[in-house]
């Protein structure tokens, strides 16, 4: 089965030039959307938005490369760090109690933080993925997916907010 | 007088696009030189109002004249159904939405009960006003091809595919159902060639949609979609109705069918006529009782706040998820009527930091860019615009203790299919129950359930060792198709996702028959209806007059009205509609000089002159505004 990348014509590479995907994306559109198409079979379609799906994620980018590349670690036999459990633990401790207190200050300050902590483990896994490293990209990618988790928290409750 | 239309019989079908709309609804098409445009009736009117009256005698009449029967017959006068549509009879909204009368059923679909003991669904209504959009095409057009169908892009699974049945129902060939603010990109996009991100802010009589998309080089790109399905012109309508209500004395809780109807096309009106001026006011005149009213533009502005306010939520939210801030928004598409409102338009500035673009008839891009839509998918178009649209909601299982598993999350760009692995919870269990449900929330008792289906045979193992596969497959028309597998055995099972509170496909195929039966519409019993009903309207408001106001005529004057009324009740109950035409007329003169005084009593000097039945017409839809300050 043809990998994302080879879907959308990029080379299997973590960095992405976002708009070259876009291009990439609409030019197969044209050819494969069942507008198009005409009643066909929709398979393409589907996996093409798929593809797209994938590669627009850092997470889902980040694991389709290690997949390709068959690093050897399933999905569930991956090796826990005892100390970003932690550290990820106290963080969402201090945004639920800014969410109690209805401080946003302070949650716009963990979300900044979080975010900083998000894109400093994307640059090391960029660089992990550059030197061959999966083991440490592995590691990077399981921070990344923590502080993502922490992220969509601190946006439901700005959704929250929104509507109180 | 139009010209006559000779069509060539061997010309391709046209294909043409629907606005199906909660208050109105028009149809259009792409003429030879690629321009779309929306088909008039013979008053040049583009917009049919969806409102369907079912008469006692069994005949069903459409739009503007449908529209005109509502104060005299709520009951049997369906309007805003599109609200109606993919809900169930036990949905607490469902009552809330008008002065119906809901027939009991076993099924939980809706069933509207009429005059004459008819029973109606919501995609049966629906499914008049697009036969009716289609006569209208076919009439302008002769043979019409597929269609193309909006609805909004926040309508979740089961209300698509009712709007996709009734499409069905009416007899359409439903080339796909695309969603309105799409379409109005599209109108917009192709006529201004332009590339960039654009918003298409969507207020329309019962939904409110934002779509935030990207268009480059004829690909429409959309890239998040939110609203709020049960949110438009109607609840502003409603919003100063209760102040009508109130300065009638009336509760709105309490009010009549009659007084609630009375008040709401009052509401509309004042809204309507606050578009063009800053004040109006308002004599009001109903079941005896009277009052003025003054409303001014800030009036209506601080009642509809709040909505306002709830759009505002969904715009930001779709903001975000697009991910892109309201000043990257290269320009802001208007939609749907209530977007003239004038304290809209500055909300809406103020919500994207620019002025929103007002060059085509909101009311009428939508169904404009279903017909370039239509033009497209059925290959003859020249143009080459690719539309790309996405999930608005997402989509997912109950797995134990009630949590949604999401298989496709919102904003996935269709069509898209999903699959996951889910697994027993219980030893030697043979059987699996699904449970799809759409919506952001956690828990699926919070989320819109779709289905519920259960794959059975499965041989008897340990807790945890079966494997199900379930693969959500959702089609170009943002429809989903599930299928389950159990992956050790092999055992399959494809399921149609029918809401449980839809028509199931075997009713579906039992109206289609029955519409088939029925042939094609017969001109002229379709005139004798329309006229025995404007009859029946006429008589009716010449016996209340003469029941309110019986001190006004004397015995030979009241002679010469009842034998009028005799009349035209004789004719009603004939099959000619030019003798009802003509007896109309007659009580039309026999009333005149009673309609006079009344109106001399009532509204003091206003509309001197006409006969009854005029002034009863004219008055359905300014009555109570007397008159507008500018």
């Amino acid at each position: 089965m043809p990998s994302a990348f080879d879907i959308l014509g990029l080379p299997a590479r973590f960095a992405l030039d976002e708009r070259e995907l876009e291009r990439r994306y609409r030019e197969r559109a044209r050819a494969l959307h069942p507008d198009r198409v005409g009643g066909a079979a929709i398979g393409d379609a589907v996996d093409l938005n798929a593809a797209y799906r994938t590669l627009k994620d850092d997470l889902t980018r980040a694991r389709a490369l290690l997949d390709a590349r068959g690093s050897g670690l399933a999905e569930e036999g991956r090796r826990e760090d005892p100390e970003l459990l932690v550290t990820v633990m106290e963080l969402r401790e201090a945004l639920e109690r800014a969410r109690d207190r209805g401080d946003e200050t302070a949650i716009a300050a963990l979300a900044t933080r979080a975010r900083g902590d998000y894109e400093a483990a994307r640059d090391r896994l960029a660089a992990a993925l550059d030197a061959n490293d999966h083991e440490s990209a592995e590691r990077h990618l399981a921070r990344m997916r923590y502080y993502r988790r922490l992220l969509d928290e601190v946006d439901a409750i700005e959704d929250a907010n929104l509507v109180g | 007088m139009a010209l006559l239309q000779i069509h060539d019989p061997s010309a391709a079908p046209r294909p043409i696009g629907i606005d199906l709309g909660t208050t109105n609804s028009a149809v259009a098409y792409v003429t030879s030189l690629g321009e779309a445009v929306a088909i008039t009736d013979c008053d040049d009117a583009a917009l049919v109002p969806s409102v369907v009256h079912y008469a006692a005698d069994g005949t069903t009449i459409v739009g503007a004249r449908a529209k005109a029967l509502s104060l005299d017959f709520p009951e049997d006068t369906i309007a805003s159904v599109k609200r109606f549509m993919g809900r169930g009879a036990d949905d607490p909204e469902t009552r809330r939405l008008g002065p119906y009368r809901f027939a009991r059923s076993a099924d939980n679909v809706v069933r509207f009960e009429l005059a004459g003991a008819r029973r109606v669904s919501p995609v049966e209504v629906s499914a008049a006003i697009l036969r009716e959009l289609k006569e209208r095409a076919e009439d302008e057009l002769g043979r019409i091809g597929g269609a193309v169908i909006t609805v909004p892009a926040y309508f979740d699974d089961a209300q698509r595919q009712a709007t996709k049945d009734a499409g069905r129902l009416a007899g359409l060939e439903v080339l796909r159902l695309l969603n309105e603010p799409t379409a109005a990109a599209l109108a917009y996009g192709l006529d201004k060639k332009r590339n960039g991100t654009f918003a298409v802010y969507d207020l329309g009589g019962g939904t409110f949609d934002v779509t935030i998309l990207a268009i480059e080089d004829g690909v429409f790109e959309v890239k998040a979609t939110g609203g709020d399905s049960q949110l438009g012109g109607d609840d502003m309508d409603r919003a100063l109705a209760e102040h009508v209500l109130a300065a009638l004395g009336d509760d709105p809780a309490s009010a009549s069918a009659s007084s609630k109807r009375y008040a709401l096309e009052t509401a509309r009106a004042i809204k309507h006529a606050l578009t063009e001026h800053e004040v109006v006011e308002s004599a009001l005149a109903h079941a005896g009782r009277e009052a003025t009213l003054r409303t001014t533009r800030e009036d209506l502005a601080q009642a509809i706040l709040p909505l306002l306010k709830r759009t505002g939520v969904a715009t930001k939210r779709a903001l975000k998820d697009a991910g892109v801030t309201a000043d990257a928004i290269d320009g802001v598409i208007l939609v749907g009527g209530a977007t003239r409102i004038p304290a809209v338009q500055r909300y809406v500035a103020t919500l994207f930091g620019r002025e929103p673009l007002t060059d085509l008839d909101p009311e009428l891009v939508v169904a404009m860019g279903a017909a370039l839509q239509a033009d497209i998918i059925a290959g003859q178009s020249t143009n080459d615009a690719l539309l790309l649209d996405v999930l608005p909601l997402s989509l997912g299982l109950e797995t134990m203790g009630g949590v949604v598993e999401r298989i496709l999350p919102r904003n996935t760009s269709i069509p898209a299919a999903a699959a996951q692995v889910f697994t027993t919870y219980a030893d030697g269990q043979t059987g699996f129950e699904l449970h799809v449900v759409q919506g952001e929330r956690e828990l699926a008792s919070d989320c819109r359930s779709l289905a519920r289906l259960t794959l059975r045979g499965i041989p008897p193992m340990g807790a945890g060792l079966a494997r199900l596969e379930v693969r959500f497959d959702v089609d170009a028309d943002g429809i989903l198709h599930v299928q389950a597998r159990e992956l050790t055995t092999n055992l399959e099972q494809r399921v149609e996702v029918r809401p449980s509170y839809g028509l199931d496909e075997a009713s579906i195929e039992r109206m289609l028959e029955e519409a088939y039966e029925a042939g094609a519409s017969d001109l002229e019993r379709r005139r004798l209806a329309e006229k025995r009903v404007e009859a029946a309207r006429i008589m009716l408001a010449a016996r209340k007059a003469l029941e309110e106001d019986g001190d006004l005529v004397d015995g030979e004057e009241r002679a010469r009205i009842e034998r009028a009324l005799g009349a035209l009740g004789e004719a009603h109950d004939g099959e000619d509609h030019r003798a009802i035409d003509r007896r109309v007329e007659g009580l039309e003169r026999a009333t005149r000089d009673l309609a006079e005084r009344r109106m001399d009593r009532a509204i003091r000097g206003a509309l001197r002159g006409r006969g009854l039945g005029a002034v009863e017409e004219s008055t359905q839809d300014a009555r109570g505004i007397e008159k507008a300050h500018g």
